[in-house]
């Protein structure tokens, strides 16, 4: 009888990049709350922030919208303001701040196609440039490149192997050969994805201990090392196919067999 | 200590008394009924590396751009060696001001000098990005006699407490 086979494998995840999705009620919950907490708001002071008689003031005032306020002898049909610092406080409080206008810039190089590249490069040097938030969907998004580390930011990654034997797709799997039993299966499995993938990688493994034990029926036993990619990205040298993916799209990937005893280790 | 409504009698049977404890009377000032809720924008901020997130924030400004913050701190960022913070000086004020004033810099100099000094300055500045190391100015290098200044200089000093204040007495 042979003594049974040892693997090590790395559960290699390249954790969120963003904040996760906000499901639509939540997403609900969430601006009732903020619109409740806009109402129940005291009065912006102006008096602090700008000094009197300055441009910074004056430009503030400027771009407010004060409401009208209450006069004798004039009916309002939606009641009678309430104003105080100039603020009807039966509303909320809307202020609006002076905007740079840098936009004229803007319009008049983006006139053609070709110039608006350059004129972004120009922008960047510019400290004064509009903030723009940048989309959670990525281009890798759209185009389904499944081999990219910028897709599903709100989402964690895990990298997946195909075997070349049986075309299944598994984590990186390494033996551990008798004279390697005393090197510590993190310390394999670490070497293991070096050799497959390129030293152009950093990671961080959590721990020494594995996180998970499989056993095969052919007296196989995979021990389970997690670890975060944190640098750098994952080159196959022997063009082996590979893929980053979520949990649904591991579920979909795998064998169902391989997927119900890996399962637990996913985050969502 | 605890103020019990139900009181116990000698023979066993409960007493309900008539009336609650009074509450411990406390003024609620005008404008004192609820909590401070300031006024709050929703300030986008922009991070050195680009990236862009949403933070309430007094401070009237809608917009904020970050020069140096935590994704290009070198202890943050061990993993980016490029990352480092001296890089944030080329966008700084430090930056600004040398791009518009070098030419009374470089005034009474040849051309050739002049390029020479700035590649001199580019190396300088990629090394230390390379290694965080600044480079160590040579003492031979620039010589503009301000050490003359000091070359004789002893620092004078005086004994006891110069000045110390005299206690009145009343």
């Amino acid at each position: 009888m042979t003594t049974p086979v040892i693997r090590s494998s790395l559960v290699l995840s390249r954790i969120p990049i963003v904040t996760p999705d906000v499901p639509a009620f939540e997403k609900a919950f969430y601006q009732y709350q903020e619109q409740l907490e806009r109402r129940l708001m005291w009065t912006f002071p102006k008096w602090y922030y700008f000094k009197k008689g300055t441009v910074a003031e004056r430009e503030f005032s400027k771009a407010q919208k004060y409401p009208i306020p209450n006069h004798r002898n004039v009916w309002f049909p939606k009641g009678v303001p309430d104003l105080k610092h100039g603020r009807d406080r039966r509303f909320k409080q809307d202020i609006i701040l002076p905007k740079k206008n840098n936009d004229v810039e803007v319009s008049t190089t983006t006139d053609d196609g070709g110039e608006s590249a350059a004129s972004e490069l120009q922008n960047l040097d510019d400290i004064g440039r509009p903030i723009k938030a940048n989309s959670r969907i990525t281009i890798f998004d759209e185009k389904n490149d499944q081999t990219s580390l910028e897709r599903k930011l709100p989402r964690t990654l895990y990298l997946l192997i195909k075997n070349n034997n049986n075309n299944e797709w598994t984590f990186p799997s390494f033996e551990v050969s008798n004279d390697q039993i005393n090197k510590g299966l993190h310390n394999i499995a670490e070497e293991g994805l070096r050799n497959i993938g390129g030293d152009k990688i950093n990671t961080w493994t959590v721990s020494n201990t594995p996180a998970a034990l499989i056993k095969h029926n052919n007296g196989i036993n995979e021990f389970l090392i997690k670890s975060h990619i944190i640098a750098g990205k994952f080159n196959p040298t022997n063009k082996n196919e590979y893929k980053w993916l979520t949990k649904e799209e591991i579920q979909d990937i795998v064998s169902d067999e391989y997927y119900s005893k890996i399962n637990h280790l996913l985050s969502q | 200590m605890f103020n019990f409504v139900q009181i116990r009698g000698y023979a066993g049977r409960v007493q309900i008394q008539a009336a609650l404890p009074k509450r411990p009377l406390k003024k609620i000032r005008v404008g004192k009924a609820r909590p401070a809720i300031y006024y709050k924008f929703n300030t986008q901020v922009e991070l050195s590396d680009g990236s862009v997130i949403t933070r309430r924030s007094q401070y009237p400004k809608d917009e904020l751009r970050m020069i140096t913050d935590q994704r290009n701190n070198p202890i943050w960022n061990a993993s980016k060696p490029d990352a480092s913070l001296l890089d944030a000086e080329s966008k700084g004020k430090m930056n600004k001001f040398k791009t518009k004033f070098s030419a009374f810099e470089q005034s009474g100099k040849s051309a050739d000098e002049v390029e020479q000094e700035t590649k001199k300055a580019e190396a300088e500045r990629l090394e230390r990005l390379k290694t965080g190391i600044p480079t160590k100015k040579v003492d031979t290098e620039e010589d503009d006699f301000l050490d003359l200044l000091t070359s004789n200089y002893e620092e004078v000093k005086l004994g006891g407490n110069i000045a110390q204040k005299s206690k009145k007495k009343k």
